[in-house]
Formats: C-alpha cells, structure tokens, sequence
C-alpha cells in the first residue's frame, strides 16, 4: 500500500466515525490531572545547583525550577 | 461553492535556553547568543535533511517553511478539507518535534549550547504576537452581487461570529492585555488584545477581525479571492482546528449561496471579543446594535441555526455534517458542562489544569495578591509548556497521552495518519505535484526551483500550476519521466 493510499484510508476511516465528543469520556478524574501535574513538576524540588556531572552540562526543562525556567524564557530569550 | 482550499499559516515561537547554569554559555558566533534567524536556520536545515531541497524553502508535502521576523513560519499546503488541514497542521508540530535533535546538534557545532525550545503560541511577554494566519478559498463575487458589495456584506455577515468564535478553539493565556499590564488573570484568546480594528488591511500595527489585505492574492484563476483572517490562535488540539477552519467554511458557502439570514450585529465588535475572552464562563451579555444583548454562545447558535437550516436544503458532505454535529455538542457543551470539553479545547483544557494547580495550594484566581505569589511561576511554566511542540516536554502531550496512549500526537488524527502527512502531501490539490516534484528531486539529485504556490522551474522549462485544484499536472510528470533534471 502507497502512502498516499494509506493517508487515503486514514482520512475515510476518521471521517465516517461518529462524534468524537459524543465518546469523549469527558473530565478525566482529578487524580489523572494531579498525576500529570506531579510529573510534570515532579523534579521541582531540586534545586538546580545540586545536578551535577554530565546533567549539569546539558540541562533538562524539568532539572530547573518554574521560577528559573519562566526568568530565563522571558529575560534571555524573548519568548 | 462546495470545494474550496483552507490553509493556514502557522507562526511558531523560538527560543534557547542556553546552558548558563555551567557558567558557560558557549563560544558560538557572534555574541554567544544565538539570534531567532539562526535557531529557524537550524530547523530549516535540519528540515530540508529530512524532506527538503537545499536551495528551497518548499519541502515534500508541498508546505513552505521560513523564517519570519523572529520567528519560524509553516505555511501549509493547500488543502481540500478542514480536517486535512489539520491533519497537516498537526503533522508539521509533529515534524518540527522530531526534528529537534538535530536542530540542537547543529547549533552545538556552531558552539551553542543549550536547549532550543518550539513553542506554538500566539504571544511573548514583550508584548509582540505572531499568528496562525487562515486562508480560504472563495467567491469574488455572487450573481446578484458585484465584489465591493458581497465583500461588504461578508464583513457585515462574519464579524459576529468572528468575535465570538473564541469560545470554540481558543488556546487559554494567562495575562491581560499585550504585556499581561491589565492583571494576572486566565483569559480565553491569545491575539484577541491584539485585535484593535473590525476591518483591516494590514497585519501588523492594525489587526482586524476581519482582514482585506490578500483579497488579490488567490493564487488562483477566476473568479475567486483568499479570505486571508488574522485573528486566530494557533491550537493544539486538532479538534480546535478542525471547528475554528470548518466553521468558517461552512458559513462561506452560506454566504455565495446568499442563504444567510439575520444576524446579532454586535455594536462594538472589538470590545465585544475582548469581553468574550475574559470571560471563561460564556456568559457575558455582549451589547448589540439594536439595543438587545446576548452572549457569545447565543451568537454562535444563531449561526449554527442557519448553518443547520441551509443543510436541509443543500447536498453537504460528510465532513460538514460532522462539523455541524460537533459545532451543536461544543455549545451545549460550554453551556451546561464544559468539563467535557477537557482535551478537545485548548483553553478548557488548559484552564482546568491551572485551576487544579491553584487548588491543590488552596488558591483560586481571586486570591489576593496572586501574581506575587510564587505558584505564579508554576502558572506561567504551564502556560509556556502547554504549547511546546516537543511530547516529552508539552503539558498538552502529557494529559494526550494520559487519555490517549503513550504515542498520541492529536486528539483529531490517529498518530499513522500524523506521521504519513509529515512528508506527503494532500492528495487533491497541487500541492501533490509540488510535492511530487521536490520528492523526484530528492530521490535523482536532480534540482529543481520551486518558485512560488503557482511556479516551478524543472529542467529550465517554466511550469504554472493556476489551478489549485488540479492534483496531476501532465507536464510535470513528462518533465520529471523524461529525467529533466540536472544535477545541483
């Protein structure tokens, strides 16, 4: 099957579902927020300065506190 | 008219958080920072690597992809439907994601060290927006209508839904008025502080609800113009795609069918959309001309009443039957519970997010003081985060993919769909010999110039593409059949 065959078939199989709202389960429990929420702030605790060794070079998003994130999005680059 | 093409043009926000915390912030080029044109170049290159052409700006699924001050702009290839054009909408945040690594690799090797991060949002703290720009193939003019007339009465028709329409498919920002000056508060609309006339036809200084400016850019032949509007956030979820791009197209074809009835004239159209989006709960009473008053959600179902009217009495495809349907369920929805609407809309979504976070520190938007808080910054990183276009690091992937699935890339799309249109492009427009022609290039060496949505060049020989219906061009396919390509 080409991939425009297949892009085809996606398109015709999507379109002839019924409402997506109408199966949306809607609210998710308030735990599946607050798990999302733990994740994503789940290393929020840790201050930057205690990453050390190869972590330290490269830092992730979440190694860094909202504060720091949000003052180095908006002072240093603008965003 | 019952085809057209919708596009969009999709402005993303770039940014490096460059690894000060080392103490070292690296030996780049130039100041050590490195500048938005360098971050787009790195994507672009990274970009055209994967399904480009060097010398092109144009890549396989016949979309356009630039730097546009300060930012990265994806211009879509035409599209046949509102839901294609969300499926590229999506494809092309899926795309930039996957891309991403290598758009770092590049820019370490320039001596940048760091982390460039691709934000689909609207706004900067600096108070500077960047849009997701609509297109929208339509009738210059009707029988009964000359063009100066029926544009009026388009103006005259659209702008109250416009107004009204961030209820359906607006993004969720925290921050009132350009710079957030106004109040540390939750509002619906992105752009809407941005929007400071009816009519317009700039883009920049002056940004209309309803925008004039490309009426004689159709990029096609006939009697045809682009509704070009500038109003719109761009959204995350498909589903707000597919509602905010169809509902226009549904009201379009209204429009040159002249089966539109009465509607609502609002009697400060700006005002009224900035009320509309400081107000979650939908139920602002908006002044009217005539002295009544109603709220964004009775505006909308005035036009759904019509939209549903002039459907049992017009042929409508599947696809606009399926908008009408989930343009009724959202009102009812933002009426009576908008719960249900959590990871579909953007801003429910995003707003029950933020309510929650506020909750769990026993903290609601009408706390005293809020913006000196400290959770102002948890608030303001899921506000930045929600829109990062990168699964591993985007709070709408994350609550996705706790719905979804750990590879869940739209609430609209299946994800094998998202993937195949990363690098193919729509299948009934021309987009498909665009795309057909940089994939033949890429596969033989071979160069060709993409010159614009209606211009090639291969082999020397000139190729107009005026149709944007016309989905296989004989003469393209001889040129590439016949190896007219030269080596680059």
């Amino acid at each position: 099957m080409s991939n425009q065959e297949q892009l085809t078939r996606g398109q015709q199989s999507l379109s002839s579902e019924p409402s997506s709202l109408a199966q949306n389960s809607g609210m998710p429990a308030r735990d599946i927020i607050d798990d999302v929420l733990g994740d994503f702030f789940g290393s929020e605790d840790l201050p930057v300065e205690t990453i050390g060794g190869e972590a330290q070079q490269r830092p992730e998003l979440r190694t860094m506190r909202s504060e720091e994130f949000v003052r180095r999005f908006r002072q240093e680059t603008g965003q | 008219m019952r085809e057209r093409i919708f596009s969009l043009e999709t402005e993303y926000g770039v940014s490096f958080l460059s690894d000060r915390s080392t103490g070292d912030s690296g030996s780049g080029r130039g100041s050590g920072e490195p500048t938005k044109e360098t971050l787009v170049s790195a994507l672009r290159h990274a970009l055209t690597d994967a399904v480009g052409l060097s010398e092109s700006s144009f890549i396989t699924t016949g979309a356009k992809f630039y730097h546009d001050v300060g930012h990265a702009e994806w211009a879509h290839p035409e599209c046949r439907s509102a839901r294609e054009i969300a499926l590229y909408d999506k494809a092309a945040d899926a795309l930039l994601a996957y891309l991403l690594p290598r758009a770092q690799e590049l820019l370490r090797a320039d001596g940048f060290r760091g982390r460039l991060l691709v934000v689909k949002n609207n706004v900067d703290v600096h108070g500077n927006t960047y849009g997701c720009h609509e297109n929208y193939m339509a009738e210059r003019e009707t029988v009964w209508l000359d063009q100066e007339d029926y544009l009026r009465l388009s103006v005259r028709y659209l702008v109250p839904f416009l107004a009204t329409r961030l209820i359906l498919c607006a993004p969720g920002r925290i921050g009132l008025g350009r710079r957030g000056e106004q109040g540390f508060a939750f509002q619906l609309g992105q752009r809407a502080d941005f929007i400071n006339a009816v009519v317009s036809r700039d883009t920049r200084d002056m940004r209309g609800i309803f925008n004039i400016g490309r009426e004689n850019e159709p990029f096609s032949e006939g009697n045809y113009r682009r509704l070009h509007l500038i109003l719109g956030d761009a959204c995350m979820s498909g589903y707000g795609t597919f509602l905010k791009v169809g509902t226009v197209g549904l009201l379009l074809r209204l429009l040159e069918d002249l089966e539109i009835g009465s509607v609502p004239y609002l009697k400060e159209p700006v005002r009224a959309m900035h009320t509309v989006s400081r107000d979650p709960s939908c139920t602002a009473l908006l002044q009217l001309y005539d002295g009544r008053q109603m709220t964004a959600i009775d505006i909308q179902r005035i036009y759904l009443e019509q939209v549903m009217r002039y459907a049992e009495r017009y042929p409508t495809s599947d696809e606009e039957r399926e908008l009408i349907l989930l343009w009724a369920e959202t009102l009812d929805a933002l009426q009576y519970n908008p719960a249900q609407l959590f990871g579909k809309i953007d801003w429910v979504t995003k707003k029950s997010v933020l309510d929650r976070l506020l909750a769990q520190h026993g903290m609601s938007w009408e706390t005293p003081d809020l913006d000196k808080h400290p959770i102002r910054y948890k608030l303001q990183e899921l506000d930045i985060q929600y829109h990062n276009v990168d699964p591993a690091q985007s709070l709408f992937y994350k609550l996705l993919r706790s719905q979804r699935g750990p590879e869940a890339l739209d609430t609209l799309w299946d994800t094998e769909s998202v993937r195949m249109a990363q690098s193919t492009p729509p299948l009934y427009t021309r987009a498909r010999v665009r795309g057909a022609a940089i994939a033949s290039a890429r596969r033989t060496g071979g160069r060709i110039e993409v010159k614009s949505w209606t211009e090639m060049r291969i082999g020397g020989q000139r190729v107009e593409m005026h149709d944007p219906f016309a989905y296989f061009s004989a003469e393209v396919y001889a040129l590439l059949k016949e190896g007219r390509l030269p080596s680059a």
